[in-house]
C-alpha cells in the first residue's frame, strides 16, 4: 500500500521515532486508527476523506476488505509502516507532505460580507443538517443580542439529546461571555462526551466552537493567548471523559491543527475568499452522520456570541 | 472488427461519473458498475479556488 | 425491563450507530432504546431515561453499549439479532461502495470497464470525455450545455479511435440489452437503432416491443449530432457499427430534420448495406430518404411498424390509423364530446418528452393551424409566458426553462402536476399528455397524474362542461414501473389511453374536428 499524502506532524513523529511498535486500534470503511506504544493515535485515511493531523492518506479500497485487522501488530519504521502479522507494509516514500497547522494569514472578511456568510451557514444547517444529534439547540438558546433562537422562522424541536444538554450549554455560554474561567470549566465537564456517535455530539460541537475562536482572532482583535487558554481547557476537560478518537480531535484543535476540509471551510467563512463556502459547508454536514452538523452548531454559537461588542472587548 | 462491434460482444462494465440514480439503476440490473466520487478540478485546491476568485473580480 | 448489549472496545462508525438506534426502536415490544459510547454523560442520560443498570456503570467511554427497555424478556433475542444484522449489513454494503475520485483509480478497481456514463456539469464534461476516450473507453454523455465546438472535437477523436461518443445531451441508449440513463426494457431482437432524440427513441423501441419485435442495439447520438457543425459524425459511426453487427438485420435512424448536407452524408451509407434502413427525420424531407433507397416514415409509431415488418421479412406498409379500428375510436370521440359546452374548442398539451410534443404539433399543425408553444413550429406562435395558456397550446416541460434548478419532469412529475389544473378552463376541450416509463423515470408517473386529472375534470364539470384527457403510455411490460397498473389508474380517472403518441394525437384531431 502506498501513502499519497502524509500530514507534517505525522512525518515528523515517524522520523523522530525510527522504530516504534503499536497495534491496529480500530478499522472502519474509510479510516483505520493505529495506536502506538507511546499512546499516540495515527489515522490511515481513504482518498475520499480529507487529510488531517497525525494521518496519512493511502490508496484504498474499503479498509474492511484489506489486511488491516483490529489488534494486529504495527511497527513504525521511519518511511514505512510494517504489519508483521500479514507481512504487508505501507510506504511513505512518495507521499506529498501536507501542513496541518491552521494558516491564519488570510484577508479577513468585512462585516457586511460576514453577515452573508452567516446566512449561508444558517441555510446549510437548516436545509442539509442532520438534526439527530444536538444541533437543534441552536433554535432554543439565548444569544447576547437578546434575540433567542435561530434567525429563521422555522424551528426544530429538540430531541432527547438536545433537551438533556441544552441548559448546560446555555450555562457554558453565559459563563464564557463573562470569561468566568472556573465556572465554564466546570460547565465543560458536564458537557464533553455526550450524545450519539463515535465522536459524541458535544465534542463535535466544542471542536466547532474552539476552532472558530482561533479564526476569530483575525476578525475581532481577540487575543490568541486567551483563545489558546480556552481551547486547552476544553482539551483538559475531555481527557478520560470521552472516546479516544474524540479526545484526539479536541487535542489537535487545541494545538491549532485541523483537517484540510475544516481549514478550507473556516477560511471561506472568515475570509474574503468565499468561493467554495457553500460547497465546503455541505461537504462537512455530509461527514459521518451528525458530526458535521453538530460541529457547525458549535461554529454558529461561537459566531453569535462574538457578535456582542461586550464579548469581543472581554477577549481582546 | 471495430471497437464498437467488439463492445457488442462483451459484457457491459460501466464507470458512472455524475448522477447517482444512473448507478443505482445499473446495479438493479446486476451490471458491474462503479460510482465515482467526482469533484470539479479546482475543488479542494485552495490556490486554484482563490485564483478563480481573483479572476472573477 | 432493561436489557443491555455491550461490545467492549468495539468501534462502529457513527452512521451505523444511528441506524441501529433508529431500527431497534421500531421493533415490537421495544419501548425505549439508547445506543452510543459509554461516556459518563451518556450513562447519565440512560439513567434519566430509567435505562441504567450495574453492568453499564462499569463501562468506559471506549465501550459501545445498547440499552433497551423491552416489555418482555424474550424480545431481547430479536434485538440482539437485529443489531448483528445491521452491523454485518453495513459491512457488506459498504464493501461494494468504494467511490474513486479519479478515472484512473476507477479503472484500477474495475479493470474490465468499457463504458463511462458522464452526467457532470457541462463546463467540466469535455475534459472528462477526453480522458475516457484516451483510455479507449466508450462514452455516454448525458450532460448538456457543452459547446458545439467541443462536441465536434470529441466526436472526431471518437471516430478516429473507433469508439462511441454518445452525446452531449444523450438521454437514451440500450447497449447489449442494458438500458442506460432514460431507456425502457425492450425484448431482444434484430432491429438496431441510432437515435438523436431521447423520447423519440423510447417511443419507437417501446412500440417495437409491443409489436413483438426486438432490438439488438440502441445507440444515442445526442440532439445536435445531425446539425452542420457536427456533421452527423456519431450517427454515421453508429450506423456503420450496426451495418457490421451480425445481430442487427434492420437499421432504424431517428432524428429531428437534419441539415440537407448531413442528411445526404448519412443516407449515402444506405447504399453500402443490404440491410433495410428505416428513417424517421420527424417531419423532414421524405423524398430524399426514399431516393436513397431507405424507408421513410410519417410518425414514430410508423417507424416502429415498418421496422418490425421488415424484421419479420414482411413488406412494410404505412401505419396511420388506429389499432382498435376507426369505428371504436369514433364511438369514443362521440362519448367524450357528448357533454362538452359550446365554448370548449381548444387543446392543451403538457408533455414531458420533447420529441413527442414536437410530433404532436407537427401532426396537428396540418389541421389546427397555429399551436402556441415554447417549442413552436413557427416564431409567431412562441409563447412568451409558458403559463399564459391561450387557444391551442402545447408545452414541452422538459425544456431548459422548466428545468433550471429542478429535475426533469420525467423524474419529478411536480413540474406538470402543479400546472395541470391552471392550464384548463371552460374553453378547453381536451388535454393531451405523455406518460413515460422505464429506467430513469419516476417510479409512478401515471399515479402522480391521477389527482390533478380528477381536479381538472372537476373544474370543467363545475362549469357544466366535460374535459377530455387523452394520453399514451411510453412503456413496456418489463419496465420497472407497472405498465398495466399505469393504464388502469389512468383509465379509472377517465383518461383515454391510446396505444401510441401518434394515435393519441389522431384521436385529439378527431375530437377537435367534432366540437
Amino acid at each position: 500500500m502506498n501513502a499519497v499524502i502524509v500530514s507534517n506532524d505525522l512525518k515528523e513523529f515517524m522520523e523522530a521515532n525510527m522504530h516504534m511498535t503499536g497495534q491496529v486500534h480500530s478499522v472502519f470503511n474509510s479510516a483505520v486508527n493505529l495506536i502506538t506504544e507511546s499512546d499516540d493515535l495515527i489515522t490511515l485515511l481513504c482518498e475520499r476523506k480529507s487529510i488531517a493531523p497525525m494521518s496519512m492518506m493511502v490508496k484504498c479500497d474499503n479498509f474492511q476488505n484489506s489486511f488491516l485487522k483490529k489488534g494486529s501488530q504495527v511497527v513504525l519504521m521511519g518511511t514505512k509502516i510494517h504489519f508483521p502479522d500479514s507481512r504487508e507494509q505501507i510506504t511513505l516514500r512518495n507521499a506529498e507532505e501536507w501542513p496541518v497547522e491552521v494558516d491564519l494569514k488570510f484577508k479577513p472578511v468585512t462585516p457586511q460580507l460576514f453577515k452573508k456568510h452567516i446566512s449561508i451557514l444558517e441555510n446549510v444547517l437548516e436545509r442539509e443538517g442532520n438534526m439527530e444529534g444536538i444541533a437543534s439547540i441552536v433554535y432554543h438558546l439565548s444569544y447576547p443580542d437578546g434575540k433567542s433562537g435561530f434567525r429563521s422562522s422555522r424551528t426544530v424541536k429538540m430531541n432527547q439529546y438536545a433537551s438533556f444538554i441544552h441548559d448546560r450549554i446555555q450555562q457554558f455560554m453565559d459563563d464564557f461571555q463573562g470569561n468566568d474561567m472556573i465556572r465554564y470549566q466546570e460547565d465543560l465537564r458536564k458537557i464533553i462526551g455526550f450524545g450519539p456517535g463515535l465522536t459524541p455530539s458535544t465534542d463535535d460541537f466544542m471542536v466547532g466552537f474552539s476552532a472558530s475562536l482561533l479564526y476569530m482572532t483575525r476578525l475581532f482583535g481577540i487575543k490568541k493567548r486567551l483563545v489558546n487558554h480556552v481551547n486547552k481547557r476544553v482539551y483538559e476537560c475531555s481527557k478520560g471523559r470521552t472516546t479516544r478518537v474524540s479526545e484526539e480531535l479536541i487535542k489537535h484543535v487545541s494545538e491549532g491543527k485541523m483537517s484540510k476540509l475544516l481549514q478550507d471551510m473556516f477560511t471561506s467563512l472568515f475570509s474574503k475568499e468565499d468561493d467554495v463556502l457553500h460547497g465546503k459547508l455541505v461537504e462537512l454536514v455530509s461527514y459521518g452522520d451528525t458530526s458535521g452538523t453538530d460541529l457547525l452548531a458549535g461554529v454558529y454559537v461561537a459566531v453569535r456570541l462574538f457578535e456582542s461588542e461586550e464579548v469581543r472587548r472581554i477577549y481582546s | 472488427m471495430s471497437k464498437i462491434n467488439e463492445l457488442f460482444k462483451k459484457e457491459l462494465v460501466v464507470v458512472n461519473m455524475g448522477l447517482e440514480s444512473f448507478y443505482k439503476d445499473l446495479k438493479d440490473q446486476d451490471v458491474q458498475t462503479i460510482q465515482m466520487n467526482w469533484r470539479p478540478p479546482a475543488g479542494g485546491n485552495k490556490k486554484m479556488a482563490s485564483l478563480l476568485a481573483r479572476l472573477k473580480k | 425491563m432493561i436489557k443491555h448489549e455491550i461490545r467492549k472496545n468495539t468501534y462502529y462508525d457513527s452512521v451505523t450507530l444511528m441506524l441501529i438506534s433508529k431500527d431497534i426502536k421500531t421493533l415490537d415490544g421495544v419501548e425505549e432504546a439508547l445506543v452510543g459510547m459509554a461516556t459518563d454523560l451518556n450513562k447519565e442520560l440512560a439513567a434519566n431515561l430509567n435505562l441504567t443498570n450495574p453492568e453499564l456503570d462499569v463501562l468506559t467511554p471506549n465501550d459501545f453499549f445498547i440499552v433497551v427497555k423491552v416489555d418482555n424478556e424474550s424480545r431481547m433475542d430479536a434485538v440482539v439479532q437485529k443489531v448483528d444484522d445491521l452491523l454485518n449489513q453495513k459491512k457488506a454494503a459498504a464493501g461494494s461502495d468504494y467511490r474513486p475520485v479519479t478515472l484512473d483509480s476507477a479503472l484500477e478497481h474495475l479493470p474490465g470497464a468499457n463504458v463511462v456514463v458522464i452526467s457532470v456539469p457541462g463546463k467540466y464534461a469535455a475534459a472528462e470525455v477526453k480522458k475516457a476516450l484516451n483510455k479507449d473507453l466508450h462514452v455516454m454523455l448525458f450532460s448538456d450545455n457543452v459547446p458545439v465546438e467541443q462536441e465536434r472535437e470529441l466526436k472526431e477523436l471518437a471516430v478516429e479511435k473507433g469508439l462511441l461518443m454518445m452525446g452531449p445531451d444523450c438521454g437514451t441508449a440500450i447497449i447489449n440489452q442494458i438500458p442506460l440513463a432514460f431507456a425502457n426494457v425492450i425484448s431482444k431482437g434484430n432491429i438496431g437503432v441510432v437515435g438523436a432524440s431521447g423520447t423519440g427513441t423510447q417511443e419507437v423501441t417501446v412500440i417495437i416491443d409491443k409489436l413483438d419485435g426486438g432490438i439488438s442495439q440502441v445507440i444515442g447520438t445526442g440532439g445536435r449530432d445531425l446539425k452542420t457543425e457536427v456533421g452527423g459524425l456519431m450517427m454515421i459511426q453508429g450506423m456503420k457499427a450496426l451495418m457490421d453487427d451480425p445481430q442487427t438485420e434492420v437499421i432504424v435512424l431517428i432524428s429531428k430534420p437534419p441539415s440537407p448536407e448531413v442528411a445526404a452524408k448519412v443516407l449515402e451509407l444506405v447504399k453500402e448495406t443490404k440491410k433495410p434502413v428505416v428513417v424517421d427525420f420527424i417531419g423532414g424531407d421524405d423524398q430524399q430518404i426514399i431516393d436513397a433507397g431507405a424507408y421513410a416514415c410519417t410518425t414514430l409509431e410508423d417507424t416502429a411498424n415498418k421496422a418490425v415488418a421488415l424484421s419479420k421479412g414482411q413488406t412494410p406498409t404505412d401505419f396511420d390509423g388506429f389499432s382498435d379500428g376507426e369505428d371504436a375510436v369514433d364511438q369514443k370521440v362521440k362519448s367524450e364530446t357528448a357533454k362538452m359546452l359550446g365554448s370548449q374548442k381548444f387543446l392543451r398539451g403538457l408533455y414531458t418528452g420533447g420529441t413527442l410534443a414536437d410530433e404532436a404539433m407537427k401532426m396537428l399543425g396540418k389541421t389546427l393551424g397555429g399551436i402556441y408553444s415554447n417549442i413552436p413550429l413557427t416564431p409567431e406562435y412562441d409563447l412568451d409566458d409558458p403559463d399564459n395558456y391561450k387557444d391551442h397550446t402545447c408545452i414541452d416541460l422538459g425544456d431548459d426553462m422548466f428545468t433550471v434548478g429542478r429535475p426533469h419532469p420525467m423524474i419529478d412529475p411536480s413540474t406538470r402536476t402543479e400546472r395541470f389544473v391552471d392550464a384548463v378552463d371552460e374553453n378547453v376541450a381536451v388535454m393531451l399528455m405523455d406518460v413515460v416509463l422505464g429506467y430513469g423515470s419516476h417510479m409512478d408517473p401515471a399515479g402522480e397524474m391521477v389527482q390533478p386529472i380528477i381536479d381538472a375534470k372537476k373544474k370543467v364539470a363545475d362549469k357544466g362542461g366535460y374535459l377530455s384527457v387523452v394520453c399514451s403510455i411510453c412503456g413496456t411490460v418489463n419496465d420497472p414501473q407497472s405498465l398495466a397498473d399505469s393504464k388502469k389508474v389512468l383509465e379509472e380517472a377517465g383518461v383515454v389511453v391510446m396505444p401510441s403518441n401518434a394515435q393519441a394525437v389522431r384521436f385529439v384531431e378527431k375530437l377537435l374536428k367534432s366540437v
